[in-house]
């Protein structure tokens, strides 16, 4: 029997709880190409509770990428936290972003941790941005807020994945989840947009419609004019892997294309989300990643 | 309100409330918009069922309400609605002067439908309807019609519906419970017909939406900065339709 609906109900309390906080700039990464064609970070600003990582050149099937990790010196997202970043990727520049590991959101009492990101990528810019997985603690409630800006020629991939988890071992589940998307062309025209908003209860029954009695979900967004239709071919020849549910499909006004799953467990979802992830990058620059594996 | 492009056309005649007979002639037009009898063109989709089903995640009677109360809250309730609301209130105060409005909202559609097999149905379910409504001559349906036809609106069902559901008169919880029950009757029939349930079981759970509906319908819907939706298995079921050769459905 499912579960009696509750989001109306969540909704309601939910907006009646958050306050309105003033949202702390922490990241502010430029990259551009330099006279040999190699990538570099150009600018740097990071506050607490960011640590970013020196540059690297360290993928052996693309020497000019730059590498850029972006580490947590707090342990995860509390409640109450307000964040922002920006991350600017110069004509023909091509950089990779991610995490070293998953990022916890801890459990909350009612309020809300609160990411926004916006990621611009020049005229022929490659940006990935690839963070490992939110870990969704029970109670906690995530906002998550990424606005790409998509020039002529440029690709952005943006992964975006969380896995619920209760660290006593129980079936105690997150309360919610927001996690919008937006895609704009350079003048600032709405290409694409998803505001997708999970109850954590309701998550968790595994209703046959929100995620199949498949909890681990990941979003894959590959945007731009090279995410074309062979790609979608391409990712929809993936090997099935078994234990996850996988899909891909264009986005509205040649956005690009979203590949979405869900999984059984994390393993499932990491190897599945990778293979998309490698065939978009072999898809745009003839060769599959040489990154060390997280 | 009546304006030159809602003004039905000689022999056909929809009255509105407003003609008189208030309620009853509301709810007789709401019968009948409603009505699977109504050339919506709605048989054709299975919203994601026929393609949970050949995943192996949809094989019974319990599971098909899941997917419906998926549909209604998760989806219907944060997208949908209020698209249709928004484009239905635009008409009951601007009149004509509303299609700007509407234009807007269509084109939001189009930007937050991310899966093509939602998108092509929400189109061709517009569509069809406004092509209906306009061969039964209302004016705001082959004003909207023309431009869908000629300067490439999507024309998305929504929006279509608050439009031309709102010229009628029609009030906006009959609109709402037009919409879901509609909604809600093609996921059963399309279930009918792949053998999953019974004509019985498929009353039974129409009868079942019901108070989740109602509960929805009782709240004020999102405004369209805070559309959203939190079903990414339907998401899914329609995306691995797209591609597959042989199936009873569209989506």
């Amino acid at each position: 029997m499912i579960a009696e609906p509750a989001l109306v109900d969540a909704l309601r309390s939910v907006a009646e709880q958050v306050p309105p906080v003033e949202i702390r700039p922490c990241v502010d990464l430029a990259f551009a190409r330099d006279a040999t064609g190699r990538s570099y970070l150009g600018r740097q600003f990071v506050g607490y509770p960011v640590h970013v990582g020196r540059a690297l050149h360290v993928d052996g099937s693309a020497p000019d990428l730059c590498v850029v990790y972006l580490q947590s010196v707090s342990g995860g997202l509390f409640e109450h936290e307000r964040l922002a970043g920006r991350i600017d990727v110069g004509q023909g520049a091509r950089a990779h972003v991610a995490t070293p590991a998953s990022t916890i959101v801890h459990a909350m009492h009612g309020g809300s941790a609160v990411q926004r990101l916006r990621l611009v990528a020049h005229p022929r810019a490659l940006l990935e941005y690839m963070p490992a997985p939110l870990i969704l603690f029970p109670g906690s409630h995530m906002v998550s807020d990424v606005e790409v800006t998509l020039a002529d020629g440029a690709l952005v991939v943006v992964a975006d994945s969380f896995l619920p988890h209760d660290p006593t071992g129980g079936q105690r589940s997150f309360a919610r989840l927001e996690s919008a998307m937006t895609v704009r062309d350079a003048n600032g025209q709405l290409l694409a947009r998803e505001r997708m908003c999970i109850d954590g209860g309701n998550w968790l029954s595994g209703n046959a419609g929100a995620n199949a009695g498949l909890r681990m979900h990941g979003s894959l967004w590959l945007l731009g004019e090279s995410a074309d239709a062979e790609l979608l071919q391409t990712l929809r020849a993936l090997a099935e892997v078994e234990g996850t549910l996988a899909g891909a499909s264009q986005l509205p006004n040649d956005a690009g294309i979203v590949f979405r799953a869900l999984a059984v467990d994390a393993v499932r979802l990491e190897r599945i989300m990778h293979a998309a992830w490698a065939a978009a990058r072999t898809h745009h620059t003839g060769s599959a990643p040489a990154l060390r594996r997280r | 309100m009546r304006t030159d492009m809602n003004a039905p056309h000689a022999p056909f005649h929809i009255p509105s409330p407003d003609d008189g007979g208030g309620d009853a002639i509301g709810m007789l037009g709401m019968l009948q918009f409603a009505d699977s009898f109504f050339p919506s063109g709605a048989t054709s989709f299975s919203w994601g069922l026929e393609s949970l089903k050949l995943d192996g995640k949809v094989g019974g009677a319990e599971q098909v309400f899941e997917l419906l109360c998926s549909h209604i809250e998760q989806r219907w309730a944060g997208f949908d609605r209020p698209l249709m609301q928004a484009a239905r209130t635009a008409w009951s105060q601007r009149g004509a002067a509303a299609l700007a409005e509407a234009t807007e909202l269509d084109r939001l559609c189009e930007a937050m439908n991310l899966v093509r097999g939602w998108r092509d149905a929400s189109r061709r379910l517009g569509f069809t309807q406004l092509r209906v409504h306009a061969d039964l001559g209302l004016g705001i349906a082959q004003v909207y019609l023309d431009q869908v036809r000629a300067a490439g609106l999507p024309g998305h069902l929504p929006v279509v519906q608050g439009l031309v559901w709102g010229a009628y008169g029609l009030s906006a919880s009959g609109c709402d419970a037009m919409a879901a029950s509609g909604l809600c009757t093609t996921v059963v029939g399309a279930a009918l017909r792949m053998g999953l349930i019974g004509h019985t079981e498929g009353q039974r759970l129409l009868a079942r939406t019901r108070p989740l509906i109602a509960r929805v319908i009782d709240t004020t819907p999102p405004s369209t900065d805070e559309l959203w939706n939190g079903a990414p298995a339907l998401d899914i079921a329609a995306m691995r339709h797209e591609p597959r050769n042989a199936r009873l459905f569209a989506n």
